[in-house]
């Protein structure tokens, strides 16, 4: 009777409260700061983006979330539930994916998901409905260690499916994979999201990030130094004197000198650089009205424009403006 | 022992499918069938007695099957822990939700399981022993069954040292090299050597023959004697040991987080009473009391250096526990439970302990002591004994408190707390001999110099041996050093715990 009075209480609790809460988090090791006074809030159903250099306090973080670190001060909570005090809890809520996430030797990856389902205490069935959501039925029999690095990430996916969290928590992901794996794995976390699990994923791979995140906190030496959508953080970070910088492509057999004296006279262009033939790069202020100036200027004057793009990503944009430089 | 648990059924899978496993069996089996074979052939040529024959062939299968089982279970048991955290499957492991105590009783089973199927390959070449008489079929069954404790103890160890270690390389080296030599230490101490105390106290015991323990069950009569010293005992030390070693596995599969000293708490507080028994246990079956005072000094001497390298091992304790096991035991309402976490309550506890089972044993032996002439001189070799034991005892944990409490990190707070023990211990006496050399003995009677040293026990026992009234003074120095190291470890102590409630007030603001 209890059971069922409470059942629905959690649902409740858990949907008033944010995906994941980190509050004035730090952790110290010995004299060493690892994370600094970090705060924000993760909405049910995102893909959060946590970017940062090596060593800025990702993989920390990441603990600190998936309950194996205790923070220093601070608190972090998984729909609304204490990783300090509710570890068990909050195990139950999250799916953790560590990078490098390793694999058993001489078992097949139905025998792998076997186990986990053991281990977290599912039924037997749940492994097939897993397999087939991360499409690997085709993999089942195979050896695990046999299996590519792409592969591998799904079987891993799989296996932190397997409880049904609510939050999956992902470090690089990403990482390692070739071309086609990646894609294949961004596909799968939109989907995820799209059925509703939150995503919080760490990674390297920024363009990435970018198709996939709803929001991103991009963290340095510790400090959360930027955090919220992408264009809205870079909307912030448009003041006056913010230029962006584009790759225009002409026509082949369009005038060279022509065009980049055309592109250069339209208003808010800064600096045009031809890069090679059919190229040219320019700075520029005033967002994409500028950018229709260049295109509608450059039509009227008779060259042929076959396209313009950012020449980062925006996120790259945001990422190294905010970042000072750091090293990858 | 679940059959159907996710990870005995996974390491079992590994193991079944890792190619060389039968290869091994086979080449084992032959081996040592081949083996015991020959030396029977070699044996019957030289002796005419078929029993001795089949005492011999017992005693070698048994003495392999040992090497087996302290090679083959340790090697199996020692991958399975470091070989998840080489691997990265570890993190998933832990937050499965199965816990470290589940975790390390599945690998140790998987291991003993693995292992086992050695021991079970070779049974059939046993049954040649008893063929020839000299022992029977209930010896070698009760072979099996000390074979299969020592399977035990050793994938216990391989599981414990696997956890400890983070690479597989290193654990598997680490393991070989102390199973190989604690097992030949135990085979060369309990195996060989004891079997000669064992042939003095029942004859029907062959001496030099390792594998005593087996044939001693049987041929042995029942009586006191043979339950404490035949079953006590060995339970007790088996006990302790796999104990331990399980606890050990477990505190290095929890998280720093976690309150990792949990298990070697319960275990020290269950084990330190055991094994002062079992130190009595040779104490209250010997025939003289002049041996009762050897061997209850001996039993001192053993019961205080395991609770000294048990209270190293605790002094790792951090001054408070972390929030979440706080919070945890909040929820239990045990917090002022005596096994509670935190460095006083710890290294008090464990002194509590260690003085309360010395006391114990002190008082038994002296309640077994006849009434002889010698029974004054015997009593206060005793009380000496184990009084400055327990005096310096409590010094030595209330520095690696003070030590601790300070902030030191337990690694050099342990240096230090040894380096203290071995300068306590030897410059006293090394000091007494350099003045020795330098007067010539001119300035009268120089021992008291070496009274701070617990080794000053020897000089005390030589003052109550002699009858002259000029060795008062070595015995009241002693009595003084006593008085000094309790009081010092008493006040080293009481500061020890001022600072860690400072300290826990301070965390908790």
């Amino acid at each position: 009777m209890s059971a069922a009075v409470s059942q629905p209480d959690v649902t409740s609790h858990i949907a008033a409260t944010p995906a994941i809460s980190v509050k004035n988090l730090s952790m110290r090791f010995g004299g060493f700061q690892a994370v600094q006074n970090l705060s924000f809030d993760v909405g049910h159903g995102e893909i959060f983006g946590f970017i940062g250099p090596n060593g800025a306090g990702k993989t920390t973080t990441i603990r600190v979330l998936s309950t194996m670190l205790e923070p220093t001060e601070g608190t972090v909570e998984v729909c609304g539930r204490d990783t300090t005090y509710d570890p068990e809890e909050v195990r139950r809520l999250i799916g953790y994916m560590p990078d490098h996430a390793g694999v058993y030797e001489r078992i097949t990856v139905g025998e792998f998901l076997q186990f986990f389902a053991a281990a977290v205490g599912v039924a037997k069935h749940v492994v097939a409905g897993v397999i087939e959501l991360t499409d690997i039925g085709p993999l089942r029999d195979r050896m695990v260690t046999s299996l590519s690095k792409g592969q591998k990430q799904r079987v891993q996916l799989a296996r932190v499916l397997l409880h049904d969290p609510k939050v999956l928590i992902l470090d690089e992901p990403a990482s390692d994979l070739d071309p086609r794996a990646r894609i294949e794995m961004r596909d799968l976390l939109v989907d995820l999201a799209k059925n509703g699990k939150t995503v919080f994923l760490s990674s390297h791979i920024l363009t990435e990030l970018a198709e996939v995140c709803t929001q991103v906190a991009i963290l340095e030496r510790g400090r959360l130094v930027a955090c919220g959508p992408v264009d809205a953080i870079g909307r912030s970070m448009r003041n006056e004197t913010h230029k962006d910088t584009a790759r225009l492509r002409i026509l082949p057999g369009a005038h060279h000198d022509r065009a980049t004296d055309i592109v250069r006279a339209t208003g808010g262009v800064h600096d045009v650089t031809p890069v090679q033939k059919g190229f040219l790069s320019f700075s520029y202020q005033g967002g994409d009205e500028t950018i229709a100036a260049v295109v509608s200027a450059l039509v009227s004057g008779g060259v042929g424009v076959v396209g313009v793009e950012p020449e980062r990503s925006e996120l790259e944009q945001v990422f190294l403006s905010v970042t000072a430089g750091e090293q990858q | 022992m679940n059959l159907h648990h996710p990870i005995f059924v996974r390491e079992m899978q590994a193991s079944m499918r890792l190619a060389r496993t039968p290869w091994l069996l086979m080449i084992l089996t032959l081996v040592l069938g081949l083996g015991l074979a020959a030396f029977g052939a070699m044996a019957t040529s030289d002796r005419g007695n078929p029993a001795e024959l089949g005492q011999g062939i017992f005693q070698a299968f048994f003495s392999v099957g040992y090497l087996v089982a302290m090679i083959f279970g340790p090697a199996i048991s020692s991958a399975m822990v470091a070989s998840e955290r080489e691997g990265r499957t570890w993190e998933a492991l832990i937050l499965s939700g199965l816990s470290p105590q589940k975790i390390a009783k599945e690998k140790f089973l998987a291991g003993l399981a693995s292992s086992g199927l050695y021991i079970i390959a070779l049974s059939p070449i046993a049954g040649l022993s008893f063929l020839f008489g000299g022992v029977s079929a209930t010896e070698v069954f009760l072979g099996f069954v000390v074979l299969f404790a020592v399977a035990c103890l050793a994938s216990l160890l391989g599981t414990a040292l696997s956890a400890v270690w983070k690479q597989q390389r290193g654990a598997t080296i680490a393991t070989l090299t102390a199973s190989i030599m604690f097992g030949g230490l135990l085979f060369a101490l309990f195996g060989f050597g004891s079997s000669f105390a064992m042939h003095d106290k029942w004859h029907a015991i062959p001496e030099a023959h390792p594998i005593w323990l087996p044939l001693a069950w049987v041929r042995a009569p029942f009586g006191a004697d043979y339950v404490l010293l035949l079953i006590c005992m060995p339970v007790i030390l088996f006990g302790t040991a796999g104990w331990f070693l399980y606890e050990t596995a477990v505190a290095h599969m929890k998280e720093d987080t976690d309150d990792r000293a949990s298990g070697y708490r319960r275990w020290f507080l269950w084990s330190v009473p055991a094994l002062g028994f079992a130190a009595m246990c040779p104490v209250l079956v010997a025939d003289s009391d002049r041996n009762r005072v050897g061997l209850a000094v001996v039993g001192g001497v053993l019961f205080f250096g395991f609770t000294f390298a048990a209270l190293l091992l605790l002094g790792a304790e951090p001054v408070t526990a972390s929030k979440r096991v706080l919070m945890r035991l909040a929820r239990q309402a045990s917090r002022r439970s005596i096994a509670n976490p935190g460095l006083v309550t710890t290294i008090g506890m464990f002194l509590g302990v260690s003085l309360a089972t010395a006391t114990a044993m002190m008082l038994g032996v002296i309640a077994t002591l006849g009434s002889s002439g010698n029974s004054l001189r015997n009593l206060g070799q005793v009380m000496s004994a184990y009084a400055y034991g327990a005096a310096f005892f409590l010094f030595v944990g209330g520095l690696l408190a003070v030590l601790r409490a300070r902030g030191s990190n337990a690694l050099l707070a342990r240096l230090i707390t040894v380096g203290v023990v071995v300068a306590a211990a030897l410059g006293p006496p090394i000091f007494l001999l350099i003045m020795k050399a330098t007067t010539d003995g001119a300035t009268g009677d120089l021992v008291p110099l070496a009274s701070p040293s617990p080794l000053y026990v020897a000089a005390m026992f030589d003052a109550l041996e002699s009858s002259y009234r000029s060795h008062d003074a070595d015995l009241y120095a002693g009595i003084l050093c006593i008085a000094g190291w309790a009081a010092v470890g008493t006040a080293l102590f009481g500061f020890a715990y001022m600072r860690a409630r400072r300290l826990r007030a301070l965390a908790n603001q």
